[in-house]
């Protein structure tokens, strides 16, 4: 049900009624061209610097830039990401319709700068999505599966201490998570050229807290599930709004402001805009030491809770 | 070896094991026998510190669950009812794993493999193996680190003849051989009578009788049974006063006579005899001894394997 209004929400921002964040970046003071924009009712302007601007474009904040530039408007997007794509034609067109037609020239400029294109949003995004991937199916789906089968109950019956467990279950969902970070990465990076513009450690640093964030929600999730199709639910439970609303594939800034304020805290969104910044702003490792201390703190709460309330039998 | 006191478990409204108390010598080998949710399988999971009983106590080699359970783990060794194991493991990389759990070294894991006699399967995926193999692996996980005593939830429940008749031999010699105290649970009668030196008989959470094979039959089941058919009808005048006559009993199907004597050796001969003097002719003719399964329903008028 929660799933099927999430979608609904995603679906209905996709429709033509969809707001258009811009960036208007101008050295003249606003004008008729800016109210002319700010008419348009689909389209919410943030005035900005050029700077700002870039920095709105690459957290997924906006989807276009415009610059008054002379005599002329300059559209700059990525003519890659469908949605800005839509959104630069559709403001194209209600500048020159009516009686009122817009006199100066339109222009494109297509963004390549890595950092800036669809890509490079994407992609740190799919890295995060990973993550909780990787902990969520690995770690809880094992530990379901094992209760089922039986195993968990065989296990703890040796002299094995139950944290030794845990741990080898986290250790070993980190290293297969490493690894499957790094070839999307190396993917990435050899097809797209997209690249870590920030400190690797600040990576790492987000990297472990992920898991240690997403492993301790898999084990409270399985923490008493004692059939798969319950644990298939819970999992996809956790899993699945996350993925769509978090800002994998399209930013949430699309939703209304007072879920804005709730998705950004979300695990899922907390690891993917930070590890977007490190690629794509050159975050250091002082700007991501906040949000990983937050992960962390998730996954020894909910780690904590799960064990309280763990059925090893 | 094991005391139990009292040792009551509760699910909700229904009380799985009440007020049981046993007492197994070291050395014995105890056969728990019963017919499905008797209360086995909550009893020995007591028993192996997986359950926490509601009420009563359980001690093992004097020791208990809640202050010695790292010791405890290492005196018991046990298989539960149905183990799965990891699929994409293979069978020596799964005791290899168990072993570690044990602090013991791969060594060992190929000398239980060795025992159970899984050596050709060393390699095989956990998966792929027979029902009778795979409860040969668990047994081989049990065995790991030299337990001594062994608990055992229907190795064989599922098995064909031939699979369950390895796992016996295999029990025997760990009992004769290793000396291990050696509990199992079954609802199959022939196990029990087979294997075990002694047979508490189980159900809704309580023992009905405990003993050895003979004991427990002459005191609960005690004669030997007579069917045989026959065209003309027999009256039961002249059967009573067979030697060692008890009762007759209905018989399953029409024209057939059942009879319950003493001893069939010694009754079976005037009953020939009976029988020639009524020019009667004899077209079956079948003598058993009693079982556990009369003795079962004799006691709640029940069947012991349905
Ligand atoms: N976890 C449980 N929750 C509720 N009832 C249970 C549970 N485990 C067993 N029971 C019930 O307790 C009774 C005894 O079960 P069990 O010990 O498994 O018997 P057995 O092993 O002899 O077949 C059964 O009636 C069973 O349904
Ligand atoms: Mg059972």
């Amino acid at each position: 049900m929660a799933l099927a209004a999430v979608l609904g929400f995603a679906f209905s921002k996709s429709s033509p009624e969809k707001e258009i964040r811009v960036a208007w970046v101008s050295s003249d003071q606003p004008n008729d061209l800016n109210e002319r924009l700010r008419e348009i009712s689909t389209v919410r302007l943030s005035m900005a610097t050029e700077s700002e601007a870039l920095t709105l474009l690459k957290r997924g904040k906006v989807d276009i830039i415009i610059r008054q530039l002379g005599d002329s408007l300059v559209f700059a997007y990525d003519p890659q990401h469908e949605a800005a794509h839509q959104a630069a034609l559709q403001i194209e067109l209600s500048l020159l319709k009516g009686t009122n037609t817009v006199q100066i020239p339109l222009k494109r400029e297509v963004i390549k700068q890595s950092g800036m294109r669809y890509i490079d949003f994407l992609i740190p995004g799919l890295l995060a999505m990973g993550i909780m991937n990787s902990c969520l199916w690995g770690i809880g789906y094992t530990l379901i599966d094992y209760r089922i089968k039986k195993l968990l109950r065989r296990m703890v019956a040796t002299p094995m201490p139950k944290t030794t467990f845990l741990a080898s279950q986290l250790i070993t969902r980190g290293l297969i998570a490493a690894f499957e970070f790094m070839v999307v990465y190396l993917f990435a990076y050899f097809l797209f050229g997209v690249v870590v513009q920030g400190n690797w450690l600040a990576i790492l640093v987000l990297f472990a807290s992920g898991i240690f964030a997403f492993s301790g929600m898999a084990v409270l999730i399985a923490s008493r599930a004692a059939n798969s199709q319950i644990g298939n639910g819970l999992i996809n439970a956790v899993y699945l709004p996350m993925s769509i609303v978090s800002g994998i594939f399209f930013s949430y800034q699309g939703f209304p402001d007072w879920m804005v304020s709730i998705i950004q805290w979300l695990p899922l969104s907390l690891l993917a805009d930070h590890i977007r910044m490190v690629f794509n702003e050159g975050a250091s490792l002082d700007q991501v030491a906040f949000p990983s201390l937050l992960l962390g703190m998730l996954g020894l709460i909910c780690l904590s809770l799960g064990l309280k309330i763990f059925k090893w039998y | 070896m094991i005391q139990l006191s009292g040792v009551t478990k509760r699910y909700k409204s229904l009380t799985a094991v009440q007020q049981l108390s046993l007492e197994v010598p070291k050395g014995s080998f105890l056969g728990l026998l019963g017919p499905n949710g008797a209360g086995k399988t909550t009893l020995v999971e007591m028993i192996e510190g997986l359950q926490v009983p509601d009420e009563g106590e359980i001690r093992i080699d004097g020791l208990n669950w809640k202050e010695h359970g790292q010791q405890l783990r290492k005196l018991v060794g046990l298989s539960l009812q149905e183990t799965r194991f990891m699929e994409k493991v293979t069978v020596k990389e799964t005791l290899d794993l168990f072993a570690s759990f044990y602090n013991l070294p791969r060594s060992r894991s190929d000398e239980v493999m060795q025992m159970v006699e899984l050596q050709e399967k060393s390699k095989t995926y956990t998966v792929q193996l027979s029902g009778g193999q795979r409860q040969r692996l668990a047994l081989a996980v049990a065995l790991l680190h030299k337990p001594a005593l062994l608990l055992l939830d229907e190795p064989t429940t599922g098995l064909d003849p031939h699979a369950r008749r390895e796992i016996w031999y295999l029990l025997q010699q760990l009992h004769q051989e290793e000396k291990t105290t050696l509990v199992l649970t079954t609802h199959y009668m022939e196990e029990a009578s087979y294997l075990c030196d002694r047979i508490v008989i189980m159900d809704k959470g309580q023992v009905l009788a405990d003993g050895n094979l003979r004991q427990l039959l002459n005191t609960f089941a005690p004669g030997e049974y007579i069917e045989f058919k026959t065209p003309l009808p027999m009256s039961l005048s002249k059967l009573e006063k067979l030697q060692g006559f008890m009762s007759l009993l209905p018989a399953a199907e029409p024209g057939f006579v059942r009879l319950k004597v003493k001893e069939s050796a010694i009754a079976l001969p005037p009953l020939l005899s009976l029988l020639q003097s009524e020019s009667a002719e004899l077209l079956s003719l079948e003598c058993r001894k009693s079982t556990l399964d009369d003795l079962f329903l004799n006691l709640t008028g029940r069947r012991l394997e349905e």
